[in-house]
């Protein structure tokens, strides 16, 4: 009851500060936030992308991105907190002047935009190749963008309540998941450990960080947190546990399936699900398991599409992004039809092409954003 | 079908936007909405859409083979 008199409360407030700014999200929404969006579609394709490249070394790939996951987000914390409270569409402006500036933002929004319309093939691909064969994709991706657009209408603020209230069903899933499939567990399957020596590993890892580098999205997420410090501690720690959670995806299916077959298999996680078996008598419920990844995939296409509609309103300078979604939603149903003319063509974007696109966007971007604003501000001291 | 459902999106917004004043929002959003339908109608035509991800593949393909190349 008090929950709900502050989120009246505090809606009622919103919505007296003007229509763009929708509220706030506390720092451990945002870690939540940072969780669900980094485990987004990694959960189905880092074990099969890694182990392509890795074989049976995968697990170590995937150790390797703790270390470039938290890199990569003191990078983007540095960059959010040189200029708190303003989002990555104001900044850039004020960094590279008004036409550069622009510039950068449509960008960054192409990729958002890119990225959302991409999961949402992906969810389609996945319920229509493995749970409803019969039901026409454009079903499938009208449903989820019709959730998405009324997630994102409603604002950032009721998302991210709705993502604490799923946080805990995830975990959930996940470790019964884990838990449920240890039994089969084969240690033979990750040997012999550094078989071919460090570069495929590397190999393995550079695909993994493709995914981590999406977590450049999130900037946009952050001035909606008051306390840029508590954002901050959130985001790193939210794309620790990220890792966590891939990691010990990324183990367990190579444990199990052993790497040969994860390489083959379009969803692996979802393969995983589909061995559980104990005594003969609790097994099939991969449908169960598969929740995990929508709840994931939900979350992550819905910021990505939050901060599409938010960076277009930005530059174009509009008052409000919520009447861009609905004509937006119908692009990116379209949008997400054309990118996908078949699996194969798919997958070798996602392996070959993506890790470079999404290092432009996740790691040239920022920085060039974060070194012209240090030589800008130093210019203004002399 | 598509132009209903444009029809339908445009009766639920188009009063919202009248209502405040909001002459650009109005504007990006028929912009929006004439795009989303006119690509809506061609896939539904089954008309050749041209796919974003060849771009990206074109401009990035050369930057890829040199990552990869390292490691592999």
């Amino acid at each position: 009851m008090e929950l709900w008199n502050e989120a009246v409360a505090s809606s009622e407030a919103g919505e007296r500060e003007g229509l763009i700014n929708n509220g706030h999200i506390s720092a451990r929404q945002f870690m939540i936030l940072v969780t669900l969006f980094a485990i987004g579609d990694a959960i189905l394709y880092v074990p099969s992308l890694t182990a392509t490249a890795a074989k049976q070394d995968a697990w170590i790939s995937a150790l390797i991105g703790w270390g470039e996951g938290f890199l990569l987000t003191y990078l983007y914390i540095s960059l959010s907190m040189r200029y708190p409270n303003k989002s990555i569409f104001q900044y850039s402006e004020d960094i590279l002047g008004k036409w550069m500036g622009k510039v950068v933002a449509i960008l960054f929004i192409t990729y958002f935009f890119i990225d959302a319309s991409l999961m949402l093939m992906e969810i389609g691909d996945f319920v229509t190749t493995q749970i409803m064969q019969e039901t026409p994709i454009e079903i499938i991706l009208v449903l989820f963008t019709v959730i998405i657009v009324m997630g994102v209408r409603s604002g950032a603020e009721v998302f991210s309540r709705v993502s604490e209230l799923l946080f805990p069903y995830f975990l959930l899933l996940f470790f019964v998941l884990i838990v449920f499939i240890s039994p089969q567990i084969q240690i033979e399957n990750v040997k012999p450990v550094l078989a071919h020596g460090m570069a495929p590993i590397f190999g393995g890892n550079f695909r993994y960080m493709g995914y981590l580098l999406e977590t450049v999205i999130l900037i946009v997420m952050f001035p909606l947190v008051k306390r840029p410090a508590r954002a901050a501690k959130a985001y790193i720690l939210g794309s620790l546990f990220s890792n966590f959670f891939l990691t010990m995806i990324t183990s367990v299916a190579i444990l199990v399936l052993g790497a040969d077959i994860t390489v083959l298999l379009a969803y692996p996680s979802y393969t995983l699900a589909q061995k559980i078996s104990i005594g003969n008598f609790f097994e099939r419920i991969e449908v169960l398991m598969a929740v995990i990844w929508f709840i994931t995939l939900f979350v992550k296409i819905t910021i990505c599409f939050y901060a599409t509609s938010r960076g277009i309103a930005y530059t174009l300078g509009l008052r409000d992004y919520r009447q861009l979604t609905f004509p937006l939603g119908m692009i990116m149903i379209v949008v997400a039809l054309a990118t996908m003319p078949n699996r194969p063509y798919f997958d070798t974007f996602v392996s070959e092409i993506w890790m470079p696109y999404s290092l432009t966007y996740g790691l040239f971007l920022p920085v060039l954003l974060l070194s012209v604003g240090a030589l800008r501000r130093k210019k203004t001291v002399c | 079908m598509i132009l209903l459902i444009s029809l339908l999106i445009a009766l639920v917004e188009v009063p919202y936007l009248r209502r405040n004043a909001m002459k650009k929002e109005m504007l990006v959003f028929f912009i929006l909405l004439v795009v989303g339908t006119g690509l809506g109608i061609a896939e539904s035509l089954e008309v050749n859409i041209p796919n974003p991800l060849d771009w990206i593949t074109f401009v990035y393909k050369p930057f890829s083979d040199f990552i990869y190349g390292i490691v592999e």
